[in-house]
């Protein structure tokens, strides 16, 4: 492949990750149907991710060619014979392999220490939430606190599930905002939210030099907490969880300097206190995404071959 | 804030569960396990220092007493806990974040116009 033909490739499929990025960051349909718009992210960061890798892959390779051409100055026919891999010297030494193992390394290092912290995390929540004055109250455990909380921990092989609310959440509640909260973490707990949070930060923080979708991880945490208001707010109603979420999100005395990720709070209690929006022109944008999003792939790998046959 | 150690943790129990404040030999007398009076004093001091006892002059000797319930204690560390959380990754997924006063009181309007148009 020639050079100029890979830095094409290559910045078709960045533009086009860039763009998605913007278009899914700024949509305002994701609002009214998180699931899908979770489900186009991933795609996106499957197939932009995938094509910039193997375009990247490719450009590697013929810049290792074109530097060795250079420095040994050895006939150009015979060097692209070695190194185009074949089995005379193995697939390790070629540029591609180099890439996409390092590739492969980076993400099991992200992965690696993005399960320490949160598994320290956990592990340190379980011990307190064991040796602690816990009272179990409609599935919930109940713990001593002054400031209003509720978070879950997934089970797993260290212990069952948890949804966890202090105190002060449970007396600061009515029933039907309590049930709201325990819905909205239940709905977590069986979409199985951690895990998808988790794959978006460690497929970000790995990507995040080369700036594909790097609003991934953000938007999948927020995208997943408007899920599970809608699966809470089925059974209990918009307004009981809208007053919940104010609830325990409103600042007190007791709550400066409570250290919290930059939020999505107040946008999830605007949605829920407008109608319900029933867009019909909804399911073809993200149709349309969804079919741009997975054509790139193809199109910037297969578009030189495609090419030459066009061109014969 | 680190959790109590294990020696820690027993002479606070005994704290906790007296009624009055205790000398440090009667705190002696009430553990499984004696300990030698410096040990205990040692902790009992360290414990002061950290805030968690106060001592009071009592005849010759000093009484401690706990300054924070047993409960108390757990909601601290729970809390402080989560504060150290990096969630970035989900290790728990939290109800909500904090809102600034300005949005809480809009919402807090927002919601009164719904009710009071509702009814």
């Amino acid at each position: 492949m020639s050079l100029v033909v890979a830095l094409v490739l290559l910045a078709v499929a960045l533009t086009s990750a860039w763009t998605v990025d913007r278009a899914l960051q700024r949509a305002r349909w994701v609002e009214a149907a998180p699931g899908r718009a979770l489900a186009t992210w991933h795609l996106a960061a499957v197939a932009l991710g995938g094509s910039v890798v193997a375009v990247g892959a490719l450009l590697t390779h013929d810049v290792l060619e074109h530097v060795m051409f250079r420095v040994t100055g050895v006939a150009e026919a015979e060097l692209h014979r070695l190194y185009a891999g074949g089995l005379e010297l193995g697939p390790l030494w070629s540029g591609t392999a180099v890439l996409v193992l390092a590739g492969v390394a980076a993400m099991v290092f992200h992965a690696a220490r993005a399960t320490r912290t949160t598994e320290r995390s956990r592990r340190r929540l379980r011990e307190l939430l064991e040796g602690g004055d816990v009272a179990t109250v409609d599935g919930c455990d109940v713990v001593p606190g002054d400031t209003p909380y509720a978070y879950c921990i997934p089970g797993g092989r260290r212990g069952r599930s948890r949804i966890v609310v202090s105190s002060s959440a449970q007396r600061l509640l009515g029933p039907d905002e309590l049930a709201a909260v325990v819905a909205h973490e239940r709905s977590h707990l069986r979409r199985r939210h951690h895990r998808v949070v988790f794959a978006a930060e460690v497929f970000t923080r790995t990507v995040s030099p080369l700036r594909i979708l790097p609003s991934y991880a953000a938007q999948v945490r927020r995208l997943v907490e408007l899920q599970a208001d809608d699966d809470a707010s089925r059974p209990v109603g918009r307004v009981p969880l809208a007053r919940a979420l104010v609830t325990m999100a409103a600042p007190s005395a007791a709550t400066v300097g409570l250290a919290m990720a930059a939020g999505s709070t107040n946008e999830r209690v605007v949605r829920m206190l407008r109608r319900p929006e029933h867009d019909r022109r909804l399911s073809a944008s993200v149709v349309a995404i969804a079919v741009v999003v997975a054509l790139v792939p193809p199109a910037t790998l297969g578009l030189p071959a495609l090419y030459l046959a066009v061109g014969a | 804030m680190r959790s109590f150690g294990d020696l820690e943790s027993r002479l606070m129990q005994i704290l906790w569960s007296a009624r009055t404040g205790l000398t440090v030999q009667e705190v002696i007398e009430r553990l499984e396990t004696p300990v030698a009076y410096t040990t205990a004093i040692t902790v009992i001091e360290r414990l002061r220092a950290k805030g968690w006892l106060t001592r009071e002059k009592h005849g010759r000797a000093f009484r401690y007493a706990a300054t924070r319930t047993e409960s108390q204690y757990a909601a601290t560390l729970m809390s402080e806990a989560l504060d150290e959380v990096d969630d970035r990754a989900g290790a728990l997924l939290s109800f909500a974040d904090r809102l600034t006063p300005d949005e809480a009181q809009r919402l807090r309007e927002a919601l009164a116009r719904l009710e009071s148009g509702e009814r």
